[in-house]
């Protein structure tokens, strides 16, 4: 993490012997500084605005000049919406929603993984090719006869309609079985020995060890369930069983332009997702930054 | 998320875990299994069991009958009568699918490198030592976890052409009020700006992991060889970052490819239609909203091939690269 700059200051000496300016040195260091707080900045002012524009009343949202701070702040907004909105609803469907998707998700790939990885027999690598060319395929190719399906089964407008489809993840799979085979073989050898058999290997031993790919893959996958839109927008249609996406999406088309209200709901609806995040942080960013160092 | 770059991972370590493994499976399958090996392949089909039903009911089959309804007049009851290649010959006369090719291909070349440029900066400078960095990491970060939805309800705020902040902003500088989303030559760059926005935390993250892993040894031998700055970053960190680069733009590339959030909850249908056009809004907008599924299907088998060509081009260049 130690980097040119910071080895450069500590070594004065040395960089004064090969007679570097040492003013060009701190041009240098307070461009970079500048260009992260413009980049923080630019990160963190929708966030803000948001924050603000939900505490104004209406009148003040749209005041010409543009009037930066609500006089009054309020949350007259956040009311409204918890009111006319069956906004709670949304809450409880998408938190129930991301809940049993990345549960039964976990269930499913942990085991597939732990199969593919570790035990051997006929077919096993043709039926993971198969599954992996999954991958390939753009989602929307599945949709309509996914769609068929749970219509067919008469689930439209219900939880498991809304996390059938989701609940199996190639993806997890794939990435827990990265995590699988990293572990040494002779864990599991010296229980076959004992008399164990796979799946009490699996449950007892391999699992525990491989509990940073299954945070890893819960956060990627619980994110992604939470965001989702376009699924839940197209089975759930009636308006106590939408999810917070789609909740949106219909408040958006409801409340026009009364943006303090429709800042109110988008920030409700951000806000658990946040918090977890500054709190668990470093497991987020290990979750993600593991997706992409599999290779 | 990673298509091309997981396939061919994984192609290539089935590859090579099969060749290890023919030896003992050719020795052992042949005369009766071992009651060990009998357990093992007993378990080994369970445990995948619950996955495979799963795929084989909710993607192999549904990929298949896509195939099929794609040739045909499916209605939203499910019924149709004609089957020919009609779908695909309305499908090439049809002005909203050449504005979504034209749409993605702008999205694909402003928002890939870009956004590539940008993330690769900011993960350097969060590698730096530098006051405050938990800060700028956090700050940073936030997009990430936020949901698209939310995002698009902000930026539409944000770029309101009479109130929004930063037409507010702009005014200081003599700018008259600009129709960010109205405008029909600006619209798409509004759009580049919040895709990027958006994705931007994502890929600062998977960079940063790819700077942290290169050995500080190489570095130390650099520095005491008196490189400058600008040959160190060029003959060192880029030629490092090249398998990281790689992933994140392939990555990029399907983001860009299935763009449908922001453009759904930011504009009305009349403005998609004219202006902001994408190959995934086509394709909801014919499957759920007109009710042509059998067109949309022929949409998805399209956006599946162009996804299939992409993936292979990308193979060779990662081959070439020497990454993939």
């Amino acid at each position: 993490m130690t980097t040119y700059s910071q080895t450069r200051n500590a070594t004065p000496a040395r960089t004064d012997a090969r007679s570097v300016p040492r003013k060009k040195i701190n041009v240098q260091k307070w461009a970079v500084y500048l260009f992260m707080v413009l980049a923080s900045l630019a990160s963190v002012v929708p966030f803000i605005w948001m924050l603000i524009t939900s505490l104004k009343t209406q009148a003040e949202s749209i005041q010409i000049p543009l009037q930066m701070l609500p006089s009054h702040p309020g949350f007259a907004a956040y009311g409204r919406i918890l009111h006319e909105i069956p906004f709670t609803g949304f809450y409880l469907n998408s938190i129930l929603s991301t809940f049993f998707t990345v549960t039964l998700q976990m269930i499913i790939a942990t085991m597939a993984a732990y199969s593919f990885a570790r035990l051997h027999f006929r077919g096993r690598n043709v039926v993971f090719v198969l599954c992996i060319s999954i991958l390939m395929v753009p989602g929307q190719a599945f949709l309509i006869p996914q769609f068929l399906v749970v219509q067919k089964l008469g689930l439209l407008n219900t939880l498991t309609g809304l996390i059938l489809p989701g609940i199996f993840s190639i993806y997890a799979t794939f990435l827990l079985r990265q995590f699988f085979m990293a572990v040494p073989k002779e864990m599991e050898e010296a229980a076959l020995m004992d008399g164990y058999n796979h799946f009490t290997i699996f449950w007892r031993i391999m699992l525990p060890l491989i509990r940073p790919g299954i945070v890893a893959c819960i956060i990627i996958n619980g994110l992604w369930s939470w965001n989702n839109l376009m699924w839940p927008l197209i089975v759930n249609t009636s308006s106590n069983k939408l999810t917070l996406p789609v909740g949106l999406a219909s408040l958006s088309s409801r409340a026009g332009e009364e943006y303090p209200m429709l800042m109110a709901g988008a920030l409700m609806a951000i806000i658990p997702m946040l918090m977890l995040f500054i709190i668990f942080q470093r497991y987020f960013i290990q979750g993600i930054a593991s997706s992409g160092v599999k290779s | 998320m990673s298509l091309a770059d997981s396939v061919s991972v994984a192609v290539k370590q089935q590859k090579t875990r099969a060749a290890d493994v023919k030896p003992t499976t050719k020795t052992s399958a042949r005369p009766a299994l071992t009651r060990l090996e009998r357990a093992e392949r007993f378990w080994g089909w369970i445990m995948v069991l619950p996955l495979l039903i799963g795929l084989l009911v909710f993607y192999f089959i549904p990929f298949l009958q896509n195939i099929f309804y794609s040739f045909t007049d499916l209605d939203q009851f499910m019924n149709w009568s004609t089957f020919n290649v009609n779908n695909y010959l309305d499908l090439f006369s049809d002005d909203d699918f050449y504005a979504a090719i034209a749409n993605t291909l702008f999205y694909v070349v402003v928002c890939v490198p870009v956004s590539l440029t940008l993330s690769l900066l900011l993960a350097m400078g969060l590698n730096q030592n530098i006051r405050g960095k938990a800060l700028f990491r956090t700050l940073l970060f936030l997009p990430a976890v936020t949901m698209p939805a939310a995002v698009a309800m902000v930026w539409q705020w944000l770029f309101n052409k009479d109130f929004g902040l930063i037409n507010y902003l702009l005014h200081f500088f003599g700018v008259s009020a600009i129709g960010w989303l109205s405008d029909p030559d600006i619209v798409r760059i509004s759009v580049s700006v919040i895709i990027i926005w958006s994705s931007l935390a994502l890929k600062i993250i998977i960079l940063l992991a790819g700077l942290q892993s290169i050995p500080r040894s190489i570095y130390e031998a650099a520095d005491i060889d008196g490189i400058s700055t600008l040959r160190r970053f060029f003959c060192l960190t880029l030629p490092m970052m090249v398998p990281t680069l790689f992933f994140v733009s392939v990555m990029s590339f399907i983001e860009v490819l299935q763009i449908f959030d922001v453009v759904f909850l930011m504009f009305d249908r009349s403005m998609v239609e004219s202006d902001t056009m994408t190959i995934t809004y086509l394709f909801y907008k014919n499957a759920f909203y007109l009710q042509q599924k059998g067109y949309a299907s022929a949409i998805t088998v399209v956006l599946f091939i162009v996804t299939m060509l992409i993936t292979l081009v990308q193979m060779a260049i990662g081959r070439r690269l020497k990454v993939a």
